[in-house]
């Protein structure tokens, strides 16, 4: 069985280019709001918003769960994933190419990219759903991670078909109810793509990585049957009765759980690993439980929880998982590279823990962000620009690391593989 | 400050001593996967290494096919997985 996966997973560079692709779109975003100033962060309905929630959603989470989900189900929960090499570089340019699309389109109101985008993105996630819901469904074991992941996978595809939906008839013009699909097609996107692909994925990954105790199996079924309950339901209510309350409480109680559920095992275990891993998902974690919070708050606290959520909070979480998946990848390829009878460097050599402290302590400035939503003026926004700018830099930066450090160890033998 | 993983549980259990036991299951990622290679590599000839790790360990299957070890690996009920791997006889432990 675990052969049979072995031959069908995508290599080890696939993840990877997702995964390094991540933090070049985190800068993309700070120039953006280098470019465009507070007008980026005062209502969500400005071209320069949408173009700049896009890249971070997009852009940097949807390269950095690609690559997670591609690395993650054959290593951790021996799923087989389909496609290959060939269809994974193709998903990887289809992807990033849809969301330069789509981008370009929402900022400058591009027709032709618009279409562009609405057509490659859905074709993107219905990609990876192909090459993975086929092993989800057969694989034996982890009944509970195969769900969750399953269904945030297939809340990624519906949300994808929503946003081409919204992209067709911004270039057409057409009379949908707007505000009532772009509640449906974020909330979808945030707590039924992104959230519940990130509390699936920590019920394993927090007590390999973090040392806490799992996320207890009968709390974790009750969130993920009431996400997969109420996010339809309330939608339906968004769309039918024209009224948002239950959509927005929907999202704002089950990320919060996850946040506080998750806070609450890094706290009360006694052997927790303290390691940058652990604090970025602190306050990470921190930061999306006030955003939750905030998220009630009407109008501007919407923008505000959208800055602390998307422009902090999940960054933390994913980034840090990628300090960690990235080395581990280098690591593996070293071997596959070296073979053994060598004395390899182990995988903290290749990416230190002082280099993770680093990224971490480079997030600290955006802090900048929630402030220049809350006193919106343009020297602020584009220092938080800035920020933001030199802390994905940062990111790629000690990523690359990874490959540079390995190239030096493989350059130094005295004969090279 | 960062703390030392735990140690590995060793058990060498058999009357022979050609089987050597590992329980990598409290250990911290990446550490079940580095010992364990580790402990493959210095496998001697006809000795065979049982491993228990937390999830059943994709990646270094992959890497322990390109070694010339038998491998097997099952998953448990209670969750993790048992890995056995064994030398044969005609293959040195420092050998490519």
């Amino acid at each position: 069985m675990a052969r049979l996966a072995l031959d069908q997973a995508p290599p080890a560079s696939l993840p990877r280019q997702f995964l390094l692709s991540a933090p070049l779109w985190g800068v993309l975003a700070g120039v953006l709001l280098l470019v465009d100033g507070d007008v980026a962060l005062r209502t969500r309905w400005q071209p320069a918003t949408l173009a700049l929630v896009h890249v971070f959603t997009l852009g940097v989470f949807g390269n950095v769960m690609f690559g997670s989900v591609l690395q993650f189900l054959p290593a951790a929960a021996g799923v087989r994933v389909r496609g290959g090499v060939r269809l994974g570089r193709l998903l990887h340019a289809v992807f990033n190419l849809g969301v330069l699309l789509l981008v370009a389109g929402l900022h400058e109101g591009w027709r032709g990219a618009l279409r562009g985008g609405a057509v490659l993105l859905p074709l993107a996630f219905a990609t990876l759903a192909g090459m993975t819901m086929p092993g989800l469904c057969v694989a034996a074991g982890q009944r509970l991670l195969r769900a969750g992941i399953g269904a945030a996978i297939g809340f990624g595809v519906l949300t994808a078909l929503l946003g081409a939906l919204l992209a067709l008839a911004l270039v057409d013009g057409t009379t949908l109810s707007m505000a009532a699909l772009v509640d449906v097609h974020a909330s979808w996107g945030v707590l039924g793509w992104i959230v519940l692909l990130l509390a699936s994925v920590a019920r394993i990954v927090m007590p390999m990585f973090q040392g806490t105790a799992a996320m207890p199996e009968r709390a974790q079924t009750l969130w993920l049957a009431s996400v997969l309950l109420m996010l339809p339901a309330a939608a339906w209510w968004r769309w039918a009765r024209d009224d948002g309350r239950w959509l927005l409480a929907t999202v704002a109680v089950h990320v919060a759980l996850f946040a506080g559920a998750a806070l609450w095992l890094q706290w009360r275990s006694p052997r927790v690993r303290r390691a940058p891993l652990l604090w970025s998902w602190r306050g990470g974690l921190i930061a999306l439980a006030l955003a939750a919070v905030l998220l009630t708050g009407g109008a501007r606290g919407a923008v505000l929880a959208a800055t602390l959520g998307l422009g902090i909070a999940l960054p933390l979480l994913l980034a840090g998982m990628a300090l960690e998946i990235v080395p581990f990848i280098g690591w593996i390829d070293l071997h596959r590279r070296c073979g053994r009878g060598l004395q390899l460097p182990g995988v903290q050599r290749l990416l230190p823990d002082s280099d993770k402290l680093g990224v971490l302590l480079a997030q600290w400035p955006l802090l900048l962000l929630p402030a220049a939503a809350l006193w919106p003026s343009p020297w602020l926004a584009r220092a938080a620009g800035v920020a933001l700018a030199c802390a994905w830099l940062g990111t790629w930066s000690a990523l690359r690391g990874v490959h540079r450090r390995a190239e030096a160890f493989v350059a130094a033998l005295p004969q090279h593989p | 400050m960062p703390v030392s993983p735990p140690p590995a549980h060793h058990d060498h259990a058999t009357d022979d001593g050609t089987t050597i036991a590992l329980d990598l299951r409290a250990l911290p990622a990446p550490e079940p996967m580095m010992r364990a290679l580790e402990a493959a590599d210095a496998l001697a000839p006809g000795q065979t290494l049982e491993l228990l790790t937390p999830l059943l360990p994709t990646p270094l299957l992959d890497l322990l096919s390109g070694r010339r070890l038998h491998v097997r690996a099952e998953m448990l009920p209670a969750g993790g997985a048992r890995v056995r791997i064994h030398r044969p006889d005609d293959d040195g432990p420092t050998g490519a």
